[in-house]
């Protein structure tokens, strides 16, 4: 029974026998103008699935209409490798030829949309262009929330907001680019600002600057994905001595600094919902203290066009 | 509209503290001397303890927070800082190490003497003292309170 049941799950993360969604329509509302739509010219009739493969709309579809576009780092050439290969693949897009920036043949139109699904915006960090997203995490011991929103050129502006056992708070704003982008594999990195405040009897406050690099594949209805944090924190102490001439007060200064590592997978309930589940490791002030113990999230994400 | 910008600088400065340390310089003069033992050399050790450490529940009496070892028996001046957060009063204690193996009547040592006083109508920052070390091996809990 179990096993039956893992491999009904693997079956659909293979994305083998997956039920193709109708998308083209919110997909062409979403994509049509600007950045993000300079590669989209949407088909009425076309079909496309919530496949994760970053570009995947365009490569299960038949035609790359404007290969030059990019939204998210996205390589345009390798767009029009796909298209050519899926062409033996699809068999539900409508026969067309290649037409650079224009419309395919046979009356049916081309679609290239050059966007990934949320989950694989989630699992990199960064959202295609005009698409937003927002995400709630809850585990232990950490808890989270982020919201992000897609400007082009691989770029991605969020808000973030940490929290471990209601007693440490970390929100921040952050910049997340892509640094690497080749089909199914993107690496990203993002730096965050914030303050951080923790209350209780280690109490501690103080600026905080995060640096994130991300790892993540893009399978078929999953983004196995691999994160990697470090958050340093400058704390403030102050002195006051009331002395014989007279009080003084000093300031001093020290950091703490935090690891922190988290290997999940985002899984595409559809092309604007994904669900999280990860492993997080932390060294909370690692030079005062030992490795915080393992814990793991379940999150939701979800998104759309701008 | 000063005072309202001086208020928010207050604010955001009194945001960012993390330990806000309040400590009170006091200097401690006077001379520490065995009467039992006037020829005696050896070093002094001075543990400077506050009377009444810790909060409620957890109240106890001593805390220490500062310590000096001087050359032997003799005057003493010495400036110290005492942490006002933390508890209240002020105790000096001071053993002679006769046999200098830094502990006090170890096994087989020597018989060490040992003395304590509490510092009247503290704080204030100057304290004169006269110390006699005149019980021999007792530690800072036999002779306070």
């Amino acid at each position: 029974m179990i096993l039956a049941g893992a491999a009904v799950v693997a079956t659909w993360l293979a994305g083998v026998g997956a039920v193709d969604l109708e998308v083209a329509g919110s997909l062409a509302a979403a994509e049509a103008p600007g950045e993000g739509g300079a590669c989209a010219t949407m088909s009425t009739t076309s079909t496309t699935s919530t496949a994760m493969d970053g570009d995947a709309t365009s490569s299960r579809t038949s035609q790359a209409s404007n290969p030059a576009s990019t939204s998210d780092g996205e390589d345009a050439n390798s767009s029009k490798s796909k298209s050519s290969k899926s062409k033996s693949k699809s068999s539900k897009s409508p026969p067309s030829e290649p037409r650079a920036g224009g419309r395919a043949g046979d009356g049916a139109q081309a679609i290239v949309l050059r966007i990934a699904p949320v989950a694989y915006q989630a699992a990199t960090g960064v959202s295609s262009a005009r698409r937003w997203q927002v995400g709630l995490q809850g585990g232990f011991p950490w808890w989270g929330a982020r919201a992000q929103l897609g400007l082009g050129h691989g770029f991605s502006p969020s808000l973030d907001l940490q929290i471990a056992r209601f007693r440490r708070f970390r929100p921040a704003v952050g910049i997340a680019h892509t640094w690497v982008d080749h089909g199914r594999l993107r690496i990203s990195g993002e730096v965050l600002l914030g303050w951080l405040f923790q209350i209780g009897d280690l109490a501690r406050r103080g600026p905080n600057v995060e640096l994130r690099v991300r790892v993540a594949l893009a399978l078929r209805r999953a983004s196995p994905y691999l994160m990697l944090g470090s958050q340093s924190t400058l704390l403030a102490d102050r002195t006051t001595i009331d002395g014989i001439a007279g009080t003084s007060r000093a300031w001093s200064l020290r950091g703490e600094w935090t690891g922190w590592a988290t290997l999940g997978v985002m899984v595409a309930a559809t092309y604007d919902v994904a669900l999280d589940f990860g492993l997080d490791a932390a060294w909370v002030d690692a030079a005062s203290g030992a490795p915080a113990i393992p814990g793991a999230h379940f999150g939701v994400h979800f998104g759309g066009p701008r | 509209m000063r005072r309202v910008l001086s208020a928010l600088a207050a604010l955001a400065i009194g945001g960012c503290v993390n330990q806000d340390l309040h400590l009170y310089e006091v200097r401690v003069h006077g001379s520490i001397t065995a009467p039992s033992l006037p020829d005696a050399e050896g070093e002094l050790h001075v543990v400077f303890h506050r009377a009444r450490a810790g909060e409620g529940a957890t109240s106890h009496p001593l805390g220490p927070f500062d310590a000096s070892v001087l050359d032997g028996p003799g005057p003493l001046d010495e400036t110290i800082l005492v942490p006002t957060d933390d508890g209240e009063g002020l105790v000096i204690y001071a053993w002679l190490d006769l046999d200098g193996d830094g502990a006090l009547c170890a096994p087989g040592g020597a018989v060490e003497p040992a003395g304590l006083i509490e510092v009247d109508k503290f704080p204030r920052h100057d304290v004169a003292i006269d110390l006699e070390l005149g019980s021999n091996c007792a530690g800072p809990e036999a002779l306070y309170p």
